[in-house]
Formats: C-alpha cells, sequence, structure tokens
C-alpha cells in the first residue's frame, strides 16, 4: 500500500445530479471484487467521477492484481482470506459500511456493468424515506447487448421469485441496490455465493422491507459474459436456497 | 454359524454396544440409528432367511433386492448428513474470514485524507489493529 502522503488527483468533471447525501461520508457504495483486475481500475474511476462517497471494496481473495490496483484508490479496501463468494463479500462490506455509520448502502459490481452516474437516481427512494430498498431493474431500464439465453434464464429467474417470496418483480438478479441503514441492519446474507441475491429479496419479503424498483442500465460485456450467471449456475442456486432453508 | 457369521456378527454387536453406551451418556440420535444399523445387519448375517421373508411381505420379491435397496437409502441419507455438515461448516468459515477482512480493513491512497478525518470515531478495526495507528497508515497485513 502506498504511503498516505500520497494524493491521488480526483476528476474535477464531476457530473451533477448528487445529492448531500451522497457526498457525505454516511452514503457508502460497496464492492465485491474477485479477479477484476482488467475491469476495476475503470470502474472505480467512473464511480469516483459521479459519487464522492465513501466506497469499500472488499477483495474475495483474487488471484490476479486486483488488490494492487484497488490500493490506488481512496476506497476502503478488506480482503477475504479465502475465496467465500459474492454474498459473502458483499455481506462483509456492507458490516463494515454499518459499523462506520453509513446510512446508505449501494451495492455495486465491480465488472463495470453498472453506470454509476444513476447512483443518485438509484438511492432516491431511500433518501425520499419511500423504501428502505431500492432495487435496480434491468428490465425497466436498459440491458445492452444482452444475450438471448441469460434474458431467458432471468425471466425464468422472475417466475421463481414470484412463485417463492411473493415479490412482483421485475429483475430478481440485479447487483445494483441501496439499503436503508434500518434495511441493511436487518438483512443478513447467509448464502455466500451467488444465491445471496434470491436470498436477499426472500429477506426483503420476510421483514416486510418496503422496497422499490429503479430503472437502472447494465452493460454486457463479452468478458464479462464469461462470470455472469448461467443456466447451470440458476440450478445450483436453487439447490444452495434449498439447502439454506435445511441447514440453518 | 458359518465363518462369515462368526467374523462379522460379533463385531457388529460390540459396536452397537459401544454406541449404545455413548449415546445414552451423550444423547446422540445418530449414534442410535447406527446402532439400529448394526444390530439389523447382525440379525440379517445371522437369519439370512429374514430377509428375505420381509422382502416378499413389503412386495420386492428377494431379499438381496431388500438388503441394496435399504443400503441405497442409507447412503442417500448419509451423504445428505455430510453435506449439511459441509454447508453450515462453510457458513463457518466465510464468518472467520469476515472477521478477518474486517480486523484488517485498509485505507487506499488518499482516502486517508479526508475519509479516516471525517470518521473521526474509534471503530471496532482501530482498535483490533495496533495502537500505535494514527491516520493515513496503512494497516498491517497478518499473514
Amino acid at each position: 500500500m502506498n504511503n498516505a502522503s500520497q494524493r491521488l488527483s480526483l476528476p474535477s468533471d464531476v457530473t451533477t445530479g448528487k445529492t448531500d447525501l451522497m457526498n457525505d461520508a454516511s452514503t457508502w457504495v460497496v464492492i465485491p471484487a474477485f479477479n477484476e483486475a482488467p475491469r476495476i481500475e475503470k470502474t472505480l474511476t467512473e464511480l469516483r467521477r459521479h459519487f464522492s462517497g465513501t466506497v469499500v471494496v472488499v477483495d474475495d481473495a483474487s488471484r490476479d492484481d486486483t488488490v494492487e490496483q484497488v490500493a490506488h484508490f481512496p476506497v476502503w479496501l478488506l480482503r477475504h482470506p479465502i475465496n467465500c463468494g459474492q454474498g459473502a463479500a458483499l455481506q462483509t462490506g456492507i458490516e463494515f459500511a454499518l459499523r462506520q455509520g453509513a446510512s446508505i448502502v449501494v451495492t455495486f459490481d465491480a465488472d463495470g456493468q453498472h453506470d454509476a452516474s444513476e447512483i443518485a437516481r438509484l438511492i432516491e427512494p431511500v433518501l425520499s424515506g419511500e423504501a428502505d430498498v431500492a432495487l435496480g431493474s434491468r428490465f425497466l431500464g436498459a440491458a445492452r447487448d444482452i444475450p438471448w439465453l441469460r434474458w431467458l434464464t432471468l425471466k425464468l429467474a422472475i417466475l421463481f421469485t414470484r412463485l417463492t417470496s411473493g415479490l412482483p418483480l421485475s429483475d430478481v438478479h440485479n447487483g445494483y441496490r441501496a439499503f436503508s441503514r434500518h434495511a441493511a441492519s436487518t438483512i443478513r446474507i447467509q448464502q455466500p455465493r451467488m444465491a445471496h441475491a434470491s436470498e436477499i429479496l426472500g429477506e426483503i419479503a420476510r421483514h416486510g422491507l418496503r422496497y422499490q424498483e429503479v430503472p437502472v442500465t447494465v452493460s454486457y460485456l463479452e468478458e464479462t459474459l464469461e462470470k455472469g450467471q448461467t443456466a447451470w449456475g440458476a440450478l445450483r442456486i436453487t439447490g444452495h436456497l434449498l439447502a439454506g432453508r435445511i441447514w440453518k | 454359524m458359518n465363518l462369515f457369521q462368526w467374523l462379522t456378527v460379533p463385531v457388529l454387536i460390540a459396536v452397537a454396544l459401544l454406541d449404545l453406551a455413548i449415546c445414552i451418556r451423550n444423547r446422540r440420535r445418530l449414534r442410535l440409528l447406527r446402532i439400529a444399523v448394526c444390530l439389523v445387519a447382525a440379525g440379517l448375517i445371522l437369519y439370512p432367511e429374514t430377509a428375505t421373508s420381509i422382502a416378499r411381505i413389503v412386495g420386492i420379491g428377494r431379499g438381496t433386492d431388500l438388503v441394496v435397496y435399504a443400503f441405497m437409502l442409507v447412503t442417500s441419507g448419509v451423504l445428505l448428513h455430510f453435506y449439511g455438515r459441509q454447508f453450515t461448516l462453510r457458513r463457518d468459515f466465510v464468518e472467520l474470514a469476515r472477521r478477518e477482512a474486517l480486523r484488517t480493513a485498509e485505507p487506499g491512497t488518499g482516502l486517508s485524507q479526508f475519509r479516516i478525518e471525517r470518521l473521526g470515531r474509534g471503530n471496532s478495526f482501530d482498535e483490533a489493529t495496533s495502537s500505535s495507528d494514527s491516520p493515513g497508515r496503512s494497516g498491517d497485513r497478518h499473514e
């Protein structure tokens, strides 16, 4: 890690659309990262252009130089000593943010799929008190270059979520979310891997948290498609969710 | 009794008695199941025609088929049990990894100048790391 006396020159062309709470240290963005060295620098640079709140990156035992890349940015870095999964990394980051007094916690993907300029719109329902949780929806917004099989898998996931949690959502596997402090404290992510997305929705339903969907943009890049959800992965998620209910 | 019965039945009964003693002391349900399996196995080895009688009663046909089906069911149950153990064990590992990550949180370049100062409070991670840490100092990682 570099000496803290070295200053990082932040971009001066910060866009409009920020609220006071976005500039305040009490709004946190949590980014789980695993082997994101090719993309993390661009993601954090873009994030810093639109958001000057506090950012925490949780490295999930990456085997590339993700950590070295992150070290150059004015963000908090937490490191899992072993690979635990995206869900576990999210919970770690959320817990850290809460301990530091976060009022709003935003979850954000490290691979650049999310548009940082939409953070202000995403947290608006939580800021105004209309909702405890704001859930990004690519199907209300835009899903750029989404493969048809991924589209079908996500649509089936929507059906599955409606049957299991009763939530009538348009997008159930979007990592772009905003939680109030109350919601972040109430929800406990125990599914360490990809089933956490469904688990979060189940927790929202179980605790009766107020939620609102917000249109967001998700951009699909060829390199990120390999890391995304597959049909086989969807079956595994179902198995993990079932196991989570049996072995509490 | 034939040689196979002499070799296996005493062993099974001994294991069952040992488990029964521990089970009575510690109230272990899994051991009760193991005792039952040992005793049933010992009984079927001593009286093999019993398996055939039971198989006919339940409509399976042959005693060996009954034994195979029972073995598959018991094995499936054991595998499910160990999967559950692995599932909960993994959860414990994640919790340990989380504690380590929270304990060794590091500020990135430039963060210390304004974020730590704005936070400006005693945090659990500060207390967990060296007491000589000053704002801006990168936390030492404990390998």
